[in-house]
């Protein structure tokens, strides 16, 4: 018990401040050491993928106005939104600030289809699910905490909190016309070293998994501001 | 410079079909049904919009008032009513009052003139709108209005309405709509009732079926009177900050004429709505918000035919209701590409 606690108390320092670890008489080790992912001062860059989930754009009602004297409104038919499951494209440059935190810059693109189920004809007309194909892009900004505490594989997997948030515009089909907002994200994933060449520009590749929760601001919607959506993703990471 | 009269029998309206009936006179030769609520007029080989040319437009009040109605509370009450086509935005219209007259609104005499008429015959009509027109340019030269002072007909100016009156201000507002030119709006749902229709529910102030006594709903313009107005006298940014939906409304393979075409923004939570226009069963809808719209196709069946075509026999109101089956998506400044829209038969 008592050791385990002193082995994980010397890797977080480690991992805090790996010059101090090395010890003395490392020096061509400690050079190397010194590029390694995540140093100061680095850079990243990462491709990947990205699941949004389906997203609610809220329901709104066709209405008339009632022929009495408070006007009360009289559906004519109501319609129900939902953006469907999309696939989406993100890339990603990051810069660590320290090791345990790195700022970043990415873009979302995504494309996929908005539905309207259309019910409740007030002529009784069928029921009728419309659509169109929406394009999405995020530019946002996060901030990532690594939590090397919680490193495992021997420090090769690292856990990270996210959070950011950014520009949100979304092209309807055809690019003919288009909305804007904000949107933003808290999450959380893991990195995983695929390789590492301390020597070499490009000194590591990782995988990264994550999963994020977005929280858009405007944007397109049936009358609500806020509508929550989830995003699972996988990418590679190139450390420099 | 010609004249011609919008209609060949000024006392016998066009439009009667419902004891609650606002009136308008549309039906002489030189008149065709061209955009949703606006009416078009034939000069030499083209059909122009008809419309004022000069601002702003003056009109003169009729000096006969009615039994619990002065001739200043109609200039009240019409006022009140110019007031609120004049408030739209993004429309550029303007009126004045220039003064009492002893004239009638039936003559052409070169005064629009707004005031109460006697038509017991037409007790089911409550106001009359016709126009005088330079048919060289289709420019409108002159417009009264009347409103049917037959007993028959209760009317009151009272500030929040009165109960089994007629609201002079809301009729004057629908009335004063076709003083600018615009035509009848589909967008309202009714149902038969003895002696003709019962309104259910209206959205827009130029149906043509008024409210029921008392209510004073016809003050405020809606969605599809704006867009009426502001695509005949646009300003400010009406232009560049809507679009049109376009499109082609078939029925075994045949344009189909006279269908009432709805567009709904979920976003902006707005209904226009226009008609199929030609034999092709083209369609325009204009004013509306950029983005995703739906559309929706119905027979015209809740007024009388005669109440927006000239020709009610070339109307097919033989099909079911239908849906576009995709969000029709409206370009700022624009129009969508062609949409067509299948419907099929009762």
């Amino acid at each position: 018990m008592m050791r385990r606690s002193v082995t994980a108390i010397v890797l977080a320092l480690a991992a805090v401040c790996p010059a101090l670890a090395r010890g003395d008489g490392q020096q061509r080790t400690s050079s190397l050491a010194s590029r390694e992912p995540g140093r100061p001062g680095s850079f990243e860059i990462s491709v990947g993928a990205e699941l949004l989930t389906p997203q609610a754009l809220g329901s709104t009602t066709a209405t008339m106005t009632s022929n009495n004297q408070q006007g009360t409104s009289y559906n004519y038919f109501v319609v129900g939104g939902t953006r469907v499951a999309a696939p989406a494209f993100r890339g990603r440059i990051g810069y660590n600030i320290t090791p345990m935190f790195t700022v970043e810059g990415g873009l979302v693109v995504s494309r996929g289809n908005v539905q309207g189920k259309v019910s409740a004809d007030a002529e009784n007309a069928p029921p009728l699910t419309v659509a169109e194909r929406m394009t999405q892009y995020f530019v946002d900004v996060s901030a990532l905490a690594h939590l090397r505490h919680l490193t495992f594989s021997n420090g090769a997997g690292v856990p990270f909190l996210e959070a950011g948030g950014g520009y949100l515009r979304q092209m309807h089909e055809g690019n003919l016309a288009m909305n804007t907002g904000q949107i933003y994200h808290f999450g959380g994933g893991v990195t995983y070293v695929l390789s590492k060449r301390p020597a070499s520009k490009l000194t590591g590749i990782r995988v990264r998994a994550d999963a994020r929760v977005y929280i858009p601001r405007k944007g397109y919607s049936f009358g609500r501001s806020q509508q929550v959506f989830a995003a699972i993703g996988g990418s590679l990471l190139f450390a420099f | 410079m010609m004249f011609a009269r919008s209609h060949t029998d000024r006392r016998r309206p066009v439009k009667r079909a419902a004891i609650l009936v606002f009136c308008v006179i549309a039906a002489g030769t030189p008149f065709h049904s061209h955009a949703y609520q606006q009416y078009g007029v034939q000069v030499g080989n083209k059909i122009v919009r008809l419309k004022w040319n000069r601002m702003p437009v003056q009109y003169y009040i009729g000096n006969v008032g009615i039994p619990g109605v002065s001739a200043s509370q109609v200039q009240t009450a019409v006022d009140a009513a110019f007031t609120t086509w004049h408030d739209v935005q993004t429309a550029a219209l303007s009126a004045q009052f220039a003064g009492y007259t002893t004239a009638q609104p039936t003559q052409d005499d070169g005064l629009s003139t707004i005031g109460f008429l006697a038509d017991p015959q037409e007790p089911d009509v409550l106001g009359s709108t016709d126009w005088l027109i330079d048919d060289t340019t289709g420019e409108i030269v002159e417009s009264d209005i009347f409103f049917n002072s037959a007993p028959v007909v209760p009317w009151s100016v009272a500030a929040n309405g009165e109960s089994g009156h007629f609201d002079l201000q809301s009729i004057a507002t629908h009335e004063i709509g076709h003083f600018w030119g615009l035509g009848h709006s589909a967008l309202g749902e009714t149902q038969q009732v003895t002696g003709g229709r019962r309104v259910i529910a209206r959205a827009a102030v130029m149906f043509p079926i008024a409210y029921s006594p008392g209510n004073i709903l016809d003050r405020t313009l809606q969605a599809d009177d704006i867009a009426g107005i502001s695509d005949l006298y646009p300003a400010g940014a009406f232009q560049s900050q809507t679009g049109s939906v376009t499109g082609q409304v078939t029925k075994d393979g045949k344009g189909v004429f006279g269908a009432h075409v709805v567009a709904f923004s979920p976003s902006a939570g707005t209904l226009i709505g226009n008609f199929t226009l030609d034999n092709n069963g083209a369609f325009t809808i204009s004013g509306l918000a950029p983005g995703p719209v739906i559309l929706r196709v119905e027979p015209v069946d809740d007024a009388d035919l005669d109440s927006f075509f000239d020709d009610p026999s070339k109307v097919d109101v033989n099909f079911t209701i239908r849906y576009y089956g995709r969000f029709a998506i409206v370009p700022p400044s624009g129009s969508t590409p062609q949409i067509q829209i299948q419907v099929t038969p009762k």
